[in-house]
């Protein structure tokens, strides 16, 4: 259905047209409107309905299993499409819908670390990014302001991270004793920057901590650019936002070039969009799916796959949880469900730990009475049931904290999306088939600082420490899939995002990352697609202004 | 279905209810499932958001009443995914009492107001003093 906000048709042959509505797509699709193009942008899902998270009311703690899944095979809600899943041992996690991903996201705000752009001249693995940190750094402080970051200023572990348009969101006890302990043991810790507001700013109000962060936010206090970027795009008259939209593939003409996409309306129906410019922002999943999709008799490997390399290199942040149990209570049972703190001391690589590169901590509550019954973070539950269940749910609750560990995911062709020969989407379009396998280096790493967690909640006074199970539900960053770089023979785009096969493609989302950090990439997808935008706009892109023209003829 | 309608006849709510009280007897100054109705009126609230639990439990209900004994062992040893459901769905009804939620001093649906901006930020600065001490900690790549 067509969500635009105003009556006029869609543009014959627009000038863009992007897929995919979360935070890359809103963005890209905000500065073409405000540039004066035509943009007509698609998404398969819909708009969130903020009614069924009832994050005002108890029965909130019971939704994450239904219309809040971070599993479309669970969801199966507008616009999912099913994933193949059985030969990973991680699953994606993703939201298809206008808001993308990240209406399921924590709202853990973490800009790349510059060493993350040279992993190849620093530590001699995978891969250098064509740009650099320092390439970043006005887009990185245009995206926190966009997208209303509460942050403290000044953390000298992440250069340039000085201009939070609002004060950081609440530590708690919990990051207090956590930070006095990482004061005491001479470790980096830093209150976490997240995309929760802590004042009224633009459309968002400030945030009541209820801890319903995940699920989404009824009070309109986490940024999702449904709320922050939607509303005001839609109010351009050169822009439009088709929800239920579901593109099948891109299309391209003799020369090579794109000159639209297909797509299935909200009826399923068989539509064209034509334009002068493609720009895909479907995430780590769905842009690969789609180019392989794309494939015809020109393209016959999938459309931009000269290099073979489209779908190949998944990464998705192979994850650990520490959870610290203490006597007193530390006010964890409620509040913004970001991140509390941080901790980079462990990020970057030391050889003698026998592996490569590092991770991100991140300290989060653990939640309300029935979140101390799953058995992520708490392992083996069986002992919870029977005498003792309301002793231990006393002893946990509002008296635990957690350090989530976001590993950095080397890439691999061996992970990698591919599509499946067995599932199909309710179009008949294949689904996506993802086979991951967690890597050696991701298993020490992990190992490795699981063990300096358990030395932070021992240094904090923690009387109990339980390392949480390895669960399938933690593929949250889609990374990689679309490799960007220099040459055409090695990568399948550019330091634009731009397509080095197909000149007026360009994909803005996770999938091009070379290589995958060790944080969450939210920050760095923004920030790109920023920077990305600009250029296209202001003619800088390498032939950027030439996108424009006549592409369709 | 609403919080309002029910699914359960009551057989099975009988089994519930005994279910109900051996995963959740009273104790730490609280009280047994069955006390607040965890079995009645909860499990319809929980069932009118996770319709998904009904198909399991009943399940678990219908191999239970099979059985002369039963204890909480036996139950999570031969039927693991069924009792998985089982749990959340009474663990679920449980919490959801008011009752049971004030004696756990849980104020989830209760806004808690964020203190003034200069307050909080002061603390932090306090607080992250010796991190800042120490300098830059970055990889230097330019």
């Amino acid at each position: 259905m067509t969500e635009k906000i105003g009556e006029h048709r869609l543009p014959e042959i627009a000038d863009v047209v992007v897929v995919g509505a979360g935070p890359a797509g809103a963005v890209m699709t905000k500065a073409f409107a405000e540039a004066g193009m035509s943009v007509v942008c698609l998404d398969q899902g819909d708009w969130p309905d903020y009614s069924t998270s009832r994050s005002a009311s108890p029965e909130r703690a019971l939704l994450g299993g239904n219309e809040w899944s971070p599993l479309s095979n669970v969801r199966k809600g507008p616009g999912d499409y099913p994933i193949d899943e059985d030969d990973a041992d991680i699953s994606a996690l993703l939201w298809n819908g206008v808001g993308g991903s990240a209406m399921l996201y924590a709202a853990q705000w973490q800009r790349n670390m510059p060493s993350d752009f040279r992993v190849r001249s620093l530590d001699g693995v995978a891969d250098d990014w064509p740009i650099s940190y320092e390439d970043l750094l006005p887009y990185y402080a245009q995206a926190e302001r966009d997208f209303a970051i509460a942050g403290l200023n000044g953390d000298p572990a992440v250069p340039g991270a000085d201009q939070y348009p609002m004060a950081a969101t609440p530590i708690g006890e919990a990051g207090r004793r956590m930070g006095k302990a990482h004061n005491s043991l001479g470790w980096h810790w830093w209150p976490g920057a997240n995309g929760i507001a802590t004042r009224e700013y633009g459309r968002l109000k400030p945030s009541v901590h209820r801890g319903a962060c995940f699920l989404g936010c009824g009070d309109q206090a986490k940024s999702t650019v449904d709320v922050t970027h939607w509303p005001d795009i839609c109010r351009h008259r050169n822009a439009w936002l088709l929800t239920r939209a579901t593109v099948a593939r891109v299309e391209t003409n003799s020369s090579g070039r794109a000159t639209g996409v297909i797509y299935f309306d909200s009826k399923g129906v068989e539509r064209q969009q034509k334009a002068n410019l493609v720009v895909l922002a479907a995430n780590g999943v769905g842009t690969p799916r789609l180019l392989l999709m794309s494939a015809n008799s020109q393209h016959p490997d999938g459309l931009a796959n000269a290099s073979g390399l489209v779908g190949k290199r998944l990464m998705m942040h192979p994850y650990s949880a520490v959870v610290g149990t203490f006597d007193d209570e530390i006010g964890t049972m409620q509040g913004a469900y970001g991140h509390l703190l941080y901790s980079l001391e462990f990020y970057e690589t030391d050889e003698s730990r026998g592996f490569v590169r590092g991770a991100k901590w991140g300290l989060m509550p653990t939640g309300g009475p029935m979140e101390m019954t799953r058995s992520f973070p708490w392992g083996d539950n069986r002992e919870l049931w029977g005498a003792r269940f309301n002793e231990t749910i006393r002893e946990r609750l509002n008296h635990s904290a957690t350090w989530g560990i976001i590993a950095e995911d080397l890439p691999e062709e061996h992970n990698r999306v591919e599509l499946s020969s067995t599932l199909v989407d309710e179009h008949g379009l294949p689904a996506p088939k993802i086979v991951y396998e967690t890597s050696e280096n991701s298993r020490r790493l992990l190992a490795f600082h699981v063990e300096r967690a358990k030395e932070s909640f021992l240094a904090a006074g923690a009387k109990q420490i339980t390392v949480a199970p390895h669960i399938r539900n933690t593929g949250w960053h889609l990374l990689g899939t679309t490799k960007m770089g220099s040459s055409p023979e090695d990568s399948v785009v550019d330091h634009t995002g731009r397509a080095h096969t197909v000149p007026n493609l360009y994909i803005v989302d996770g999938s091009t990352w070379p290589t995958s950090a060790g944080v969450n990439p939210t920050a760095t997808v923004v920030a790109m697609a920023l920077r990305t935008a600009e250029l296209i706009t202001s003619g800088n892109a390498a032939t950027g202004s030439k996108d424009l023209e006549g592409a369709t003829a | 279905m609403n919080e309002n309608q029910t699914v359960w006849t009551d057989r099975e709510r009988e089994v519930l209810k005994r279910l109900s009280d051996l995963l959740i007897p009273a104790g730490a100054g609280m009280p047994a499932a069955s006390e607040v109705g965890a079995h009645l009126s909860g499990t319809d609230k929980v069932c009118s958001v996770r319709t998904d639990l009904v198909e399991p439990a009943k399940k678990l209900i219908a191999e239970l009443e099979q059985l002369q004994e039963w204890s909480l062992q036996d139950i999570q040893s031969r039927y693991p995914v069924l009792f998985e459901a089982a749990a959340e769905l009474l663990a679920g009804a449980y919490f959801l009492d008011e009752d049971v939620a004030r004696t756990l001093d849980y104020r989830e649906q209760i806004t808690i107001p964020l203190d003034p901006e200069a307050t909080r930020t002061a603390e932090l600065q306090e607080l992250t003093a010796p991190v800042v001490a120490k300098g830059n900690i970055w990889r230097t790549t330019v």
